[in-house]
């Protein structure tokens, strides 16, 4: 995170967005959502394995054979022949990469037909699976889209789960199965009335119900030998013996076929289809489909796909995110502890340094809070002739020049200009600098007496070029300044302590810098060719081989964004800025000198400041996504070890910073509110930059609510 | 006290840049913007199909031709000869059935569906 001086110096006239920018980001995030709300109903909505395990009360077709169509009335009923000696092996649940293959394996050594019943959204996932048993001819047979219990479902949702089966079996296999199995169902004995009645309706549509005659139960894992026993008549009359070829571990029921299919030839009984058990025949059975009808099951298949890779790439990248911010929050507390010992250990050694010091404030409008900024400055701990401020008026028209001039303060100096934007002011103050090192201030920021000693202090190493101050915000009474001042003190106290030991500095910032004269001759000035100037110069500095530090003492007050429209334009241009100069300094990558500050705070911001928020919308869309269709409880244990993570390291920020931790307690509901607010700021940034559109300086309106620190002058 | 009023200064300065330089991805000509709008609407174009394939793959399917179960045996002729009656009466539905009843049927009445079942139970 990084603080950059407020003072907007030029007017605003335009974002230059075309509005359609925004239309095709929320249609593209709207498809998105849907994708994942369809991917989520369609494959973690699967119901368990599972089969009816004797009705409570009679059942209106437990006289009736197990494969029963439409009667009269809601009702079913089974015109179908004695089985004879005849057994129909089926299979539910299917298919299933692990246990299907193994099934048709056995079938196939044995020469047996079967027919399986296949979930909608299995076929979808293993379309070569199905093609194979199709094309061996087993026979295919519809067991709904996701395995809910018909019965507890609406009616335009029965049909929609036996359509989508339908749908995708006919765009894989191109037949429509007629034969339906209820999931959850077992004999005709075990059914309920309601079952019944919900069966009886999908029946009505021209569809056959297939229930069972032998129920293994295969499912719960009984053991080979139960299922074997389960599967076996005890008669010479045979009939549909039900089997899982998915669902679950299924090692059982392979083992079992391999025993009872040699058993059951061994009494005499012939294996057919359900269709060949019931006299129906095939071509009724399988139902050829072709033209549209086959085109659009496969549209179908091909969309639910597309759904299917599209989430599980947004997982990929989800949990890389995820694993890269939490190791990067653990690396910032690593590192900010061993500066912590380094600054330590260079304040015990230290001795006074006190050169002559040129303060520049560029001013566009801050009548507000100018008076209180250049009195705080004038009031600085520094030896009186050592110092001298220089107020830039950038074309101001609220007399922000006249209320300095008014001041008469000792060694304050006011330029004036027309409105030209704040680099041009910076560049137009230092050049008039009689000093060779430059404090740079915002209009509204306020010292403390100590700021300027303890800010120019590092400068007795000759190889520092530039020094970033102490931010901190003066206006944390509303819920907004107390998430900016959380954030602040994170960012100074974690961030820039990792910068610094990484020598890898971005941005000294605006409301409170400090630079050597040689530093910004060599860095060739402030340049206005992006909106954070204080990030492009800081990287130029770097660039050209200075070392850039951070001074944990030189505290400056500022006043932050009071509303949502403020912090919102505040942190578009602070991320558009960002981009720019990152942008603009790419070279430095592979920069043959080897210098840190291209080869690391380049990637950093890159990929912390742009890449992170840009994927960011991610992670709570899969949050949502987790709560929605999966168990809920480990997202919410990543939610809390998250959150706790952050509040340890905001914990450890405030305890360096000497702040009081009762903020902290805003710090759960910034998840809810700011962070979105933030990553749609980079987004929007991206898209700006992306376009090439002209994005100008907003001005922010001040209050000159500023409250300075216990013990400070104001 | 010593208040300054300096409006022209004239310190030079001692870099090049002026703090007016032209805005990093500025693309006044639009070129980019003309560049990357077809592909944003590539992108809703995408997402569209997508959507408009899943709702044409996911309805439609309303339901079969009733079944009419038969006792084994005289199965296929049963079925075969009342549609081929509807579909001389000219009944597009019952005639399409009956078209893939006859490319079907054996004359021995057995499937003759690809596929259809070699895996039959030889025992």
């Amino acid at each position: 995170m990084s603080r950059r001086g407020p003072a907007g110096a030029a007017p605003t006239p335009r974002s230059g967005n075309p509005p359609g920018h925004r239309l095709i980001l929320g249609f593209c995030l709207g498809v998105l959502v849907l994708l994942l709300l369809v991917e989520g109903f369609t494959t973690k909505t699967v119901g368990q394995s599972g089969t009816g395990n004797g009705a409570a009360v009679a059942s209106p077709i437990a006289d009736q054979r197990p494969v029963l169509e439409a009667g009269p009335g809601g009702t079913l009923r089974s015109d179908v022949p004695p089985f004879g000696r005849r057994i129909a092996l089926t299979f539910d649940d299917g298919p299933s990469a692990d246990w299907t293959p193994k099934v048709i394996a056995v079938l196939r050594r044995f020469h047996v037909p079967a027919t399986f019943f296949l979930v909608g959204s299995q076929a979808v996932r293993n379309p070569g699976l199905v093609r194979e048993e199709h094309r061996d001819g087993f026979e295919l047979g519809n067991h709904s889209f996701t395995h809910p219990d018909l019965a507890a479902l609406p009616g335009w949702e029965r049909d929609e789960q036996i359509a989508m089966t339908e749908a995708a079996i006919s765009g894989i296999a191109g037949v429509r199965p007629r034969l339906v199995r209820p999931p959850y169902s077992a004999t005709p004995a075990d059914a309920l009335p309601s079952e019944v009645r919900a069966w009886a309706d999908v029946a009505r549509h021209g569809y056959a119900i297939a229930l069972s005659t032998f129920n293994t139960e295969d499912w719960s894992q009984p053991g080979v030998g139960a299922i074997v026993a389960a599967a076996t008549p005890h008669g010479s009359q045979g009939g549909i013996v039900m089997l899982h070829d998915a669902g679950g571990r299924r090692a059982q029921t392979v083992a079992a076929l391999r025993e009872l299919i040699p058993r059951l030839r061994a009494r005499g009984f012939r294996f057919v289809t359900v269709s060949q058990l019931a006299g129906i025949p095939r071509w009724e059975a399988e139902v050829p489909v072709s033209g549209w009808a086959r085109t659009r099951g496969e549209l179908l298949v091909a969309m639910l796909r597309i759904a299917g890779w599209v989430t599980r790439a947004l997982t990929l990248v989800v949990f890389a995110i995820t694993a890269l911010a939490a190791l990067r929050m653990l690396f910032v507390l690593a590192v900010a502890h061993l500066h912590v010992r380094r600054v330590r250990r260079r304040a015990a050694a230290a001795t006074p340094f006190l050169p002559g010091v040129s303060i520049v404030v560029p001013a566009h409008d801050e009548a507000v809070g100018i008076e209180r900024a250049v009195h705080s400055l004038a009031a600085s701990d520094y030896p009186a002739g050592c110092f001298e401020v220089i107020v830039v008026d950038d074309g101001s028209s609220d007399g922000t020049g006249d209320i300095v001039e008014r001041l008469a303060l000792p060694h304050v100096r006011v330029l004036r200009q027309a409105n030209q934007g704040k680099p041009a002011a910076l560049n137009r103050g230092a050049a008039a600098a009689r000093h060779a090192f430059l404090v740079t201030v915002d209009g509204d920021t306020v010292f403390e007496p100590g700021t300027l000693r303890a800010l120019v202090a590092p400068f007795r190493d000759p190889g520092v070029g530039a020094i970033s101050g102490n931010t901190k915000v003066g206006n944390r009474g509303s819920l907004l300044g107390r998430w900016q001042h959380v954030e602040y003190v994170m960012g100074f106290n974690l961030d820039r302590r990792v910068y610094e030991l990484l020598d890898c500095m971005p941005t000294v910032p605006g409301a409170i810098g400090a630079f050597r004269r040689q530093a910004l001759i060599d860095a060739g000035g402030i340049s206005g060719a992006t909106l954070a100037e204080d990030t492009d110069v800081t990287l130029a500095i770097g660039r050209a081989g200075w070392h850039v530090v951070y001074a944990q003492d030189a505290r400056a007050w500022t006043e932050v964004p009071s509303t949502l429209r403020g912090l919102w334009r505040q942190r578009y241009r602070w991320a558009y800025g960002t981009i720019q100069s990152a942008w603009k300094h790419r070279a430095a990558l592979l920069d043959p000198r080897g210098r840190r500050a291209g080869r690391r705070a380049i990637p950093y911001l890159a990929l912390f400041q742009v890449l992170l928020p840009l994927f960011a919308p991610l992670i709570d869309l899969f949050a949502l996504y987790s709560i929605v269709f999966l168990d809920p409880m480990p997202i919410l244990a990543f939610w809390l070890a998250f959150n706790g993570l952050q509040l340890v390291l905001a914990w450890v920020a405030f305890g360096y910073d000497g702040e009081s931790r009762r903020p902290l307690w805003t710090l759960p509901l910034q998840q809810l509110l700011y962070r979105q607010l933030m990553y749609l700021v980079v987004i929007e940034s991206l898209v700006t930059a992306l376009l090439g559109s002209h994005l100008a300086w907003h001005r922010i309106a001040r209050t000159g609510d500023v409250e300075v620190g216990e013990g400070v002058a104001g | 006290m010593r208040l300054v009023r300096d409006d022209h200064d004239g310190a030079a300065s001692p870099w090049d840049a002026a703090g007016r330089e032209r805005p990093v991805f500025l693309d006044e000509a639009g070129r980019r913007h003309r560049l990357l709008r077809p592909l944003g609407l590539l992108a809703v174009l995408g997402a569209a199909l997508w959507v408009v394939g899943l709702g044409v793959g996911a309805t439609g399917f309303a339901g079969l031709t009733p079944l009419h179960v038969v006792v084994a045996g005289r199965e296929p002729l049963h079925l075969v000869a009342p549609q081929r009656r509807h579909a001389a009466a000219g009944h597009p539905r019952t005639r399409l059935i009956a078209e893939r009843g006859t490319r079907l049927l054996r004359p021995d009445g057995r499937t003759s569906r690809p596929g259809a079942p070699p895996t039959a139970d030889r025992s």
